[in-house]
């Protein structure tokens, strides 16, 4: 687990843009979203795209990313248990 | 003052040919919606208002919309006394957004220039109210306005990826809306300046363009843009029990809907009558302003309010007055409201001639310049300069190659004049280029060409709207006046500055960001902004 949420974090990085941000500055459960990270919805969709792309997981409904994407460990949990790829 | 009178009209859509037939198929309670497999190479299926096989997606569809349109009004398109305006989101996406507008220009042997207004999906409205500027400060006596939209694997793609679409027939305002669909279409409107209008006559009144300065996809929760619309045409000295209907937006997004009725609320406007018509020919994005006020208007000479397809049960928070069934009004005015990407908010009076409603009066008085500043690729990589500003905006680097041009252009512009993010209704942001998002085009479509790697990025997607760059330098300065983005074919200051003028029409407007931003790629960009204001 502790692999795959360091993993993640580069992803997410990279995935958003996150300019100058370093892995060890994501805490593993602080919120992405609002606080936090300061996510915002266009980030959430993107984030959905990166969990197809890199793990092979199709998030049908939007609105279930909410639970998932509430920090890099919930959505390195969800990963885990779902990945096809 | 000049009244501007609605003299001819057309629709092309996938429902019919003239606004006529396209007028009976809606009363008929007729739809182009449908489910679509395979389509443009798309590998999920999705519901759409699409043209038959037999429809070639091109300027020779704009020119016959225009040509009937012209008919109707008896003008002579290659007079010089005309002027064409278009709308469009994306144009088609394999050419840059003024290609077709100039062809259609050509075609018809005219020989002003055609300028093409991408103001996302309040594009129509906004080529109206750029046109009703042009005809009241007397820069041409007719103008021909041509919106359309036609979708591709590009556009589809991109909503997708918003997971914006509704995988059924769009259900506005009601309280499972689940998402939009999108259409095809053409729409025109000829306008003429007159001294005079008759009660036989339509005349468009008074428009509105604000920003809400809020998000780049997602609509105000407040209102804000749509409000301050409402606001603006409001000015005319219309009262509520004049008009006969709002015909809103109404994607049928959870968001849009809500925030519409809450704009509506606050304007104290809750009592008229609503509708909607993206039930019928789904959201035909920069021919949905021009198509809906066809519509609008022959519904008030029938003396109806349009039934809203698809709406069942009202689900959004305030009690707009609304029906699936059509209704009957003696009233001789409607408001066409509409909102989009950018932040971006439009909306624009229409009443029958004769009417006492006040338009905007041309601006006369004179201008002064307050700064100006440069930006150009010789200088060094976009990233580079954004860090030698000296001032971390962590969203920076989420923009666009253009939305950084613009964003960098601006800083260094008011890094001479002072600043404070402090709130301004009073200042517009006015942007223009010949190359739109053709840089940003590109990087969107590698995410969908390969089947293999096909993951469409919703942030590159939105990015592709060329009035994104405006909302960004809105969003960034608490900007919350008009915001316009227009793709002309080539870099003419006079034409600039006199459609800036035009724009200082509009009573709200003290002061006005205004630039030719023009993003070839990451290493070939030039920028020229311009902070001018309202001389007293």
């Amino acid at each position: 687990m502790e692999e795959l949420i360091n993993k993640l974090k580069l992803e997410i990085i990279d995935a958003l843009n996150l300019d100058g941000m370093t892995p060890e500055e994501i805490e593993d459960e602080a919120p992405l979203f609002g606080e936090g990270l300061g996510l915002d919805s266009i980030d959430a969709l993107e984030l959905i795209v990166l969990m197809e792309k890199n793990y092979g997981i199709k998030l049908a409904n939007p609105a279930d990313g909410k639970k998932i994407f509430s920090s890099v460990k919930t959505m390195a949990e969800y990963i885990a248990a779902n990945r096809s790829k | 003052m000049k009244r501007i009178r609605v003299t001819g009209d057309s629709i092309i859509s996938p429902l019919g040919t003239g606004s006529e037939e396209n007028f009976l198929a809606v009363l008929g309670g007729k739809t182009a919606l449908s489910r679509h497999e395979g389509t443009f190479g798309l590998p999920e299926p999705f519901f759409a208002s699409l043209f038959g096989e037999e429809v070639s997606r091109d300027e020779s569809l704009l020119v016959r919309c225009a040509s009937d349109a012209m008919e109707r009004a008896g003008i002579d398109p290659s007079a010089a006394d005309v002027m064409f305006f278009f709308s469009s989101v994306k144009g088609d996406v394999d050419r840059l957004l003024y290609e077709p507008a100039e062809n259609v220009r050509k075609h018809f042997g005219n020989p002003n220039p055609a300028v093409t207004v991408s103001n996302a999906c309040t594009s129509g409205v906004c080529a109206l109210v750029q046109a009703m500027r042009a005809l009241r400060a007397g820069k041409c006596s007719k103008a021909v306005v041509v919106g359309y939209e036609f979708l591709s694997k590009f556009i589809i793609s991109g909503f997708q990826s918003f997971k914006a679409l509704s995988p059924e027939a769009c259900r506005p305002f009601d309280r499972d809306r689940v998402g939009l669909n999108l259409g095809e279409a053409v729409a025109a409107m000829v306008l003429e300046a007159v001294d005079a209008t008759t009660e036989n006559d339509w005349e468009l009144v008074r428009g509105a363009i604000r920003n809400d300065a809020n998000h780049i996809s997602g609509p105000s929760r407040t209102g804000e843009g749509s409000y301050n619309c409402l606001r603006g045409v409001l000015s005319s000295g219309i009262a509520p029990e004049e008009i006969a209907f709002l015909n809103v937006h109404g994607t049928a997004t959870p968001y849009n809907d809500e925030m519409e009725s809450i704009a509506i609320d606050r304007a104290g406007l809750i009592g008229v009558p609503v509708n909607a018509l993206k039930g019928y020919f789904g959201h035909t994005m920069g021919a949905a302003g021009i198509l809906e006020t066809i519509l609008s208007m022959r519904a008030v000479d029938k003396g109806l309010v349009l039934g809203v397809r698809g709406f069942e049960n009202l689900g959004v928070s305030r009690p707009v007055n609304i029906s699936s069934a059509k209704r009957e009004t003696g009233k001789k005015a409607f408001v066409k409201l509409l909102s989009g990407f950018g932040g971006i908010n439009a909306a624009l009076l229409c009443a029958k001639g004769g009417n006492s409603y006040l338009p905007e009066d041309p601006f006369e008085g004179s201008l002064e310049l307050e700064a100006e500043a440069r930006v150009d690729s010789s200088e060094g990589p976009l990233g580079d300069l954004y860090r030698a500003l000296g001032d971390p905006y962590p969203k920076f680097f989420k923009m666009d190659p253009l939305s950084k041009l613009g964003y960098i252009a601006v800083e260094r512009l008011l890094s001479k004049t002072g600043r404070s993010f402090e709130l301004r209704e009073d200042r517009a942001v006015i942007l223009f280029s010949t190359k739109g998002c053709v840089c940003d085009d590109n990087n969107y479509k590698k995410t969908i060409e390969d089947s293999s790697e096909y993951f469409p990025s919703p942030a590159l997607f939105v990015y592709t709207l060329p009035n994104i760059v405006g909302g960004e330098i809105s969003i960034r300065n608490l900007y919350k006046g008009e915001t316009s983005a227009y793709v002309v074919p080539e870099r003419d200051e006079d034409m600039i500055m006199e459609t800036v003028r035009e724009a200082f029409s509009d009573p709200e407007t003290a002061s006005a960001i205004v630039g030719w931003v023009e993003c070839a790629s990451e290493t070939d960009f030039t920028a020229q902004v311009k902070l001018i204001k309202r001389k007293f």
